[in-house]
């Protein structure tokens, strides 16, 4: 691992003048580069000469020397070798530092939540980040700084609609099919279920990521997707009190909305002539008065009605086709976002006690103006009153909140419907309304002024609106570690958690919102002209809360003991995990925050709506949610390393949880792993002295997979009362007594090796995956039951194979280094077994974000319909029995009937990359690094967005390639974009977005990110107390530097927005 | 400190750590713990509650009536432009033309009331009743046959042939699941043992059920005698059809006078208006061809009322060059096209009315037609009532009105098939951008096609002529 203390080259300072003396003693200090502390016991050999010496426990050594020019070596574990040359005599002590070893493969401990296992006897593919490695990209989410520096960690932006995957990143490709497919998260020792975003990134030591069985079966039924173990920073005893501060800054670019393929404004008034004269909005027009239209529609009706003359009615027409709503948007909506983040941490200790304090604050504002801040408050403290007994505390507060800002663009819309040309303010900069839902014809005289206002001006709303949502979270634990024996130990863990959010959405008076409710209910009497309120006159309070809390409690006996030439590490014990959630939601009316005013509204009747004059309800009332979820578990983990060459490692666990409706004999499910380990270089053999670390491990066992959704029995769930107000209830599970959990095997062999002085160092893994009894998507003869199509049953089993590579070099070491750092992770799954009629694999034509099961292909794939260009036409073709057609409907049945096996159907490949991985070079001089993140993905198809006729008459959404479109025969030869057609074709339509024409590869090589740091010379600080200075600046999302498509699209986000290039700057200061 | 006194202390701890270890691992200490339920608002279905709270969804169970067969009946049509805006199955229904028809569909939305009444009435059998009183376990098993009784009669209207005692053995029906189990294969009845099943189901469900509902959305006594003379009338059984039709009116016979209702406005009707004996209806389209939104109504169907006639003016309103339906007995808030298709009590005594035209009492049938058409004139003009030489006079004119007064309810499409089966040659046409289609009596195609999934996936045998 790359840390900044490594990165800085060697420093020797030689202070004072020649003298001649002779032989004099000459003696030297040993400091760490790091923290400026004495090193003790390091080996100091004089070259040419056989005199050896120790440093003592004030880092001084000494030689008795004649004058002369000298060369010394110095060599302590953790600390990289030094060679000094120096002139005897000195007038002064010669002061020499230490920087740090990576901490590659010496001396580390990983982390399993459970306990620490030292990395040279580990058998388990574990990766680590330390701090120094987290912090060389910035960010307010952890686990986002964990992307293109972490071997065997795929992230995907694509995948964020799935409700089973919160977290955007897989750990060595996808396990399940259809259950949860995010990895477990584990903070200080427990399973974390809050938000992410509470843990400050400043707060974190180190990461660790378990990847093979080995590593994570210690979490069994949970661990199926990797674990995630976070630890946080703490003091440690005997350590002098350090002060840490950071502090940074993070700007961005405001979005370019232009670089959206959108159908221009011109192109798409014209669209709207075409549908008017063809009656596309006559039945709007005519039985639904209220109804709003687009201004050019507005502008065509004015001119067929004869209000407008022809001339005014062009003028007019043309104004709106200069019009672009982005202009707008981007000058009067968007502003560069920006964070700010702040932390300091106190830490140290005494000989019985030890402390760690630190408190962080994070602020901002977002593109849309929305400010957010978030505060963190931490305490550490572990205590030893007694050699034999140390109690660790541990308090973790944050407290966020944020507010909503001004409205997104796709939310500006006219009656449901995009349009491309709204102008949003004047040229003086006044806002400007638009008819959100009604017409201006409508609401202008609707009432004869006795309702409000009823337009929407958008610049102006969100003032009006707000949505505030604040979190606190509160984390508190406690240890106690009795050791027994000098081999045996007891310790006792517990944790709580109480998360708390709440959010307040308060439409106030001048809201659209609570204006066209209010308008809506309003009577006014014909006879007598009065105005009544059934919604009351005031502002509208959408107001929901929920609680969470959770207890763990853990008991664990730890063994470390010395057997027949061997170590015997081990544990066994057993945990308790309680979790309930609390929510409730309600809305309240005629609300009013100062001085508090609520009014009372009668849910239970219907009003008449003051358009169409039918009844309805008011909509509202409460509603409440309670969940408890408990875990019990019994786990063991055993590891013996025999003569520090041989490791044998096996663990079990066994998990039980309140799974809803299944026999509590059932819920218990036993995983377990076994491991091997062997250290080449510690054999007697072993002579190589160019590589010193070679280390082979070998894995195999199960990790679980749990979906607390699935049940074995018919679930019952009750909803907000029937119009008749009485209690309902709905079954949203059908029942299916065969349920199982899913279960994945997974053989790993790992090779670590390094190089004499770690000049380059690694490790390549090989892992095999084999899911059973994965959950899937079934279709069914839903005559039984028709809420869905599909059931969910254990169906599939899947297979998957990978290779990840890591390696890192040290090209040139010296005052001026560059050290490179490589990654490679290649993942293949395929589904083996898919229990499901033949047709069901037509779903591989798609976007491939859908998983398909079809057998022997890839989990995410993508397939098109075969694609023979436009007719004569200007109509796509398909392929019909070996010809080419336009009998959509035909084509589409084909593919139905047949899926895969379909003559209509071209299969191209991968959806999701089976390369990726990135080069880090880092070059540093003096204080000054810089660092290059360049990622790769390879092997991976794309479906881009491509032009619906069906969306665009009907949902305004039209892309840009309309311009391209076929329009008079010939054009068949120059484009692929089919001519338009009214009334529309869906079935054409949806044939060309699925169609070969609109896949384009994937691969694509993009700067993930350059990171500038200067550290200033500790001599230099030490002599102002500062122990260490670093600034640096940071810029991420710089784009893409070559990308297989021709269309210039990032793969990544096809037809969205790439993130906006983000800058940061900062500090790190130690005391 | 003595050495074996520490031994001993040793010895103690260990022992402790290892009995709560133990004490842990144990999972009867935890027994209660997994045997929370992980939500308090989710249950499996078990007690009364639970299966009356199942049946009172009103969304699942009042507001899923498939309408396949009103899109293919005749009450209305679609203007070239409207046509072009709806999507493939409606346009395919609207010109009788084979559909893919998958899933989400009107069957998966009938499957979904009669499996929620399946597993009531499995779940009866067995529930624990203790503190319950009869009445309530009654009226959930009652209603639970009535909902899938109701489910049933819909399907057949529009799966099967009409109901033709020569052949009723051999014609296929429909697919009668009786339990929750989708183990079960599916295969489809006769047409007679579909109407059969049904009518005893209602006539168990009967007596089980309160005169009265608590509110019109649940199943009545009532509106069990209704659904039973909807049953024998599409049969032609129509003594018992009568019987039924009396029985129920004997309950409920109120009828509201369309005075006091306010003609100009969009929505005049209420939802659970006095008439409405069960409230059903149409809310989430699968045919938006009957949408009100869409559907222009038949021109020479409105020709037939008279302008004295307030039908005229509150079931109608005019839209571009046509006339669109609003008269639905709904209250429809903003952008809702909902349709009824409940059963109310001018439906009934227009049963009545017929039944008992074709039983030669046509001066009583008359009577009872006036009873309702007399709430349906204007005040201020005085009422003729409307008479009749003979029955086939009486049963023209009852025809004549039951069309005008219960269009857009989901209920033309089997009168079509009945009235064409006794031989009253309605040949339905649909003209569309200069094509004529048309649908000739009693054709194989008026047993609508099922969901072509629902073949594939059971293997039951599709209609002939699709």
């Amino acid at each position: 691992m790359k840390s900044t203390s490594t990165i800085l080259t060697i420093l020797t300072i030689i202070l004072g003048t020649q003298l001649v003396f002779a032989q004099k003693p000459f003696t030297a200090k040993l400091l760490s580069f790091k923290d400026s502390l004495p090193v003790a016991g390091a080996n100091v050999s004089l070259k040419g000469q056989s005199k050896q010496t120790q440093s003592n426990a004030e880092g001084r050594f000494s030689f008795v020397l004649e004058s002369g020019r000298y060369e010394i070596k110095v060599k302590h574990i953790g600390y990289k070798e030094k060679v000094i040359r120096f002139n005897v005599p000195l007038d002064k002590e010669l002061v020499i530092y230490l920087t740090e070893e990576d901490k590659q493969l010496e001396d580390i401990n990983v982390s399993t939540g459970y306990q620490k296992i030292p990395k040279e006897r580990a058998t388990g593919a574990f990766t680590q980040l330390d701090n120094a490695s987290l912090n060389t990209q910035s960010g307010t989410n952890i686990l986002a700084r964990l992307e293109g520096i972490t071997i065997g960690v795929n992230f995907d932006t694509k995948a964020s609609t799935n409700s089973q995957r919160k977290l955007n990143f897989n750990v060595r490709g996808l396990s399940s099919i259809n259950g949860p497919l995010d990895p477990l998260i584990v903070l200080d020792n427990f399973p974390y279920d809050g938000d992410i975003n509470n843990i400050n990134p400043n707060d974190v030591e180190s990461i660790t990521i378990l990847k093979d069985a080995a590593a994570s079966s210690i979490w069994g039924a949970r661990a199926g997707n990797g674990v995630v173990v976070i630890t946080t920073k703490k003091g440690r005893l005997n350590q002098k009190t350090s002060i840490e501060f950071r502090s940074s800054l993070i700007i961005s670019e405001k979005s370019d909305n232009f670089k959206l393929p959108e159908i221009s404004s011109s192109d798409f008034i014209d669209v709207e002539q075409l549908m008017f004269a063809k009656g596309a909005f006559n039945s709007v027009i005519n039985n639904q008065p209220y109804a709003a239209l687009t201004p050019a529609v507005e502008v065509f009706l004015k001119r067929r009605n004869l209000l407008i003359s022809a001339a005014d009615s062009a003028r007019q027409i043309n104004a709106l086709k200069q019009t672009d709503i982005r202009d707008d948007y981007s000058r009067y909506f968007l502003r560069k976002p920006y964070t700010q983040q702040h932390f300091v941490n106190f830490s140290g200790g005494t000989q019985k006690n030890a402390f760690g304090l630190s408190a962080a604050f994070d602020q901002g504002r977002s593109e849309l103006d929305a400010p957010f801040d978030k505060i963190n408050i931490k305490f550490t403290n572990s205590y030893a009153p007694y050699k034999n007994l140390k109690i660790d505390l541990g308090i973790y507060y944050t407290n966020s909140s944020n507010e909503s800002g001004r409205p997104k663009l796709n939310t500006l819309k006219i009656g449901g419907k995009k349009v491309p040309y709204l102008d949003l303010a004047d040229e003086n900069g006044n806002p400007l309304e638009i008819a959100l839902n009604y017409n201006k014809r409508y609401t202008s005289t609707a009432g004869n002024g006795k309702l409000l206002d009823w337009s929407y001006v958008p610049l102006e709303d969100y003032k009006h609106a707000v949505t505030r949502f604040r979190l606190n979270d509160f984390l508190g634990n406690i240890g106690v570690r009795q050791t027994i024996l000098s081999w045996l130990s007891m310790e006792a863990r517990y944790k709580y958690e109480r998360q708390q959010s709440g959010s307040k959405n308060i439409q106030e008076l001048g809201s659209y919102t609570a204006r066209n409710m209010i308008n809506t209910f309003t009577q006014i009497s014909p006879t007598t002209g009065m105005t009544s309120y059934i919604v009351p006159k005031g502002g509208i309070l959408y107001q929901s809360s929920s609680v969470l809390t959770a207890h763990n409690l853990r008991a664990q006996v730890n063994v470390d003991k010395s057997l027949f030439s061997g170590v015997l590490t081990g544990i066994i014990g057993a945990e308790i995990r309680n979790s309930e959630s609390e929510g409730q939601s309600g809305t309240y009316y005629g609300y009013q925050e100062n001085p508090l005013l609520l009014a009372n509204v009668d849910l239970t009747h219907a009003y008449p709506n003051f358009i169409t004059g039918g009844n309805q309800n008011i909509p509202g009332g409460q509603s409440f949610t309670r969940m408890e979820n408990n875990f019990v578990s019994a786990f063991t983990n055993l590891a013996y390393t025999y003569q520090n060459r041989y490791t044998l490692s096996a663990s079990a666990r066994r998990d039980a949880s309140n799974l809803f409706g299944v026999n509590a004999n059932d819920k218990w499910k036993p995983l377990w792993s076994i491991g091997g380990g062997w250290d080449i270089t510690k054999e007697p053999f072993y002579h190589e002295d160019w590589l010193t670390t070679l280390k082979l491990r070998i894995t195999y066992g199960y990790q679980g997979n749990v979906d607390l959704t699935r049940t074995a029995m018919a679930i019952l769930r009750y909803s907000d009362n029937s119009p008749a107000n009485l209690p309902q209830a709905s079954i949203n599970q059908l029942n299916n007594p065969e349920l199982k959990w899913e279960k994945t095997g997974q053989l790993n062999i790992g090779v670590d090796f390094a190089t004499s002085s770690n000049r380059i160092s690694g490790s390549i893994d090989i892992y095999s995956k084999h899911g059973s009894d994965l959950y899937g998507p079934v279709p069914y003869d839903y005559t039984a039951w028709g809420q869905s199509d599909y059931i969910t049953r254990n169906v599939a089993n899947m297979k998957g194979r990978g290779v990840e590579i890591d390696l890192q070099s040290r090209n040139i070491d010296g005052k001026f280094s560059w050290q490179s750092h490589f990654m490679l992770n290649y993942n293949k799954s395929v589904t083996s077994n898919y229990f499901g009629p033949a047709g069901y694999t037509a779903s591989l034509v798609g976007s491939g974000s859908a998983i398909t099961p079809a057998v022997g292909y890839p989990l995410y794939s993508i397939a098109s319909y075969k694609w023979a260009g436009l007719d004569g036409a200007g109509n796509p073709q398909g392929i019909l029995n070996g010809k080419p057609s336009i009998d959509y409907r035909a084509i589409a049945l084909d593919r139905t009937r047949n899926g895969i096996a379909s003559g209509s159907i071209i299969y191209h490949g991968n959806s999701l990359p089976d390369k990726t991985g990135s080069l880090i070079n880092t070059f540093s001089f003096e204080g000054l690094s810089l660092s290059l993140n360049i990622g790769y993905k390879f092997g991976y198809y794309f479906r881009r967005p491509a032009l619906s006729y069906t969306q665009l008459f009907g949902q305004g959404s039209g892309h840009s390639e309309f311009t391209d479109r076929w329009q008079k025969p010939g054009d068949e030869l120059l484009t692929g974009v089919p001519s338009l057609v009214y009334p529309a074709n869906s079935n054409r339509d949806s044939f060309y977005l699925l169609s070969e024409a609109t896949v384009e590869r994937g691969d694509h090589i993009r700067l993930q990110y350059i990171n500038f740091s200067y550290s200033f010379s500790p001599v230099f600080l030490g002599k102002m107390g500062i122990k260490k200075l670093n600034i640096y600046s940071y810029a991420s999302n710089m784009g893409i530097l070559w990308r297989e498509n021709k269309k210039g699209l990032d793969p990544e986000y096809p037809g969205i927005l790439s993130p906006p290039k983000t800058y940061t700057f900062g500090l790190n200061l130690n005391f | 400190m003595p050495k074996n006194h520490r031994l001993k202390e040793i010895i103690q701890s260990t022992f402790v750590g290892l009995l709560i270890v133990i004490c842990l691992i144990n999972n009867l200490s935890c027994k209660k713990l997994l045997d929370a339920k992980p939500s308090f608002d989710i249950t499996t279905p078990s007690t009364p509650q639970d299966l009356q709270a199942l049946l009172d969804n009103s969304l699942t169970m009042n507001s899923r009536t498939p309408g396949y067969d009103e899109a293919s009946a005749d009450d209305y049509f679609l203007t070239p432009e409207n046509f072009a805006i709806l999507n493939l199955r409606a346009q395919d229904a609207y010109l009788w033309k084979p559909n893919i028809n998958e899933f989400a569909n009107d069957w998966s939305k009938a499957a979904e009331v009669i499996y929620n009444s399946n597993i009531c009435l499995e779940a009866i059998e067995t529930v624990d009743g203790n503190g319950t009183d009869a009445a309530q376990l009654n009226n959930i098993k009652g209603s639970a046959l009535f909902f899938r009784a109701m489910s049933w009669l819909k399907l057949l209207w529009t799966h099967a042939q009409a109901y033709n005692p020569h052949s009723s053995n051999s014609n296929m029906g429909i697919i009668l699941r009786q339990g929750s189990d989708f183990n079960v294969p599916s295969t489809r009845a006769s047409v007679e043992e579909c109407y059969s099943k049904l009518i005893s189901d209602l006539n168990i469900a009967a007596p089980l059920l309160p005169d009265n509902p608590q509110h019109v959305l649940r199943p009545s006594k009532a509106a069990a005698y209704a659904l039973m003379a909807r049953a024998y009338l599409s049969m032609g059984d129509y003594p018992n059809a009568l019987l039924n039709a009396n029985r129920c009116l004997n309950i409920k016979s109120n009828l509201i006078d369309y005075n006091t209702i306010d003609i100009a406005t969009n929505a005049p009707f209420q939802s659970y208006n006095p008439e409405v004996i069960f409230h059903s209806d149409i809310s989430a389209y699968s045919y938006f061809n009957i949408s009100p939104l869409y559907a222009s109504v038949d021109s020479s169907l409105y020709q037939n009322y008279d302008p004295n006639d307030l039908r005229k003016s509150i079931y109608f309103a005019r839209s571009g060059k046509y006339q669109l339906f609003k008269g639905t007995y709904l209250s429809r808030a903003l952008g809702s096209n909902a349709l009824f298709t409940g059963i109310a009590t001018d439906e009934v005594i227009l049963i009545k009315a017929e039944c008992l035209a074709r039983a030669n009492q046509t001066e009583e049938a008359m009577t009872a037609l006036n009873t309702l058409l007399k709430k349906r004139w204007k005040n201020t003009v005085p009422y003729t009532a409307l008479t009749a030489a003979d029955k086939e006079e009486a049963l023209s004119i009852i025809l004549k009105e039951r069309r005008k007064e219960l269009l857009f309810r989901g209920l033309r499409w089997i009168d079509i098939k009945r009235l064409n089966l006794a031989g009253a040659n309605i040949i339905l046409k649909r003209k569309l951008n200069g094509e004529e289609y048309t649908l000739q009596p009693n054709a194989e195609k008026f047993a609508l096609p099922l969901p072509n999934d629902i073949v594939i996936l059971s293997g039951v045998a599709q209609n002939p002529g699709w």
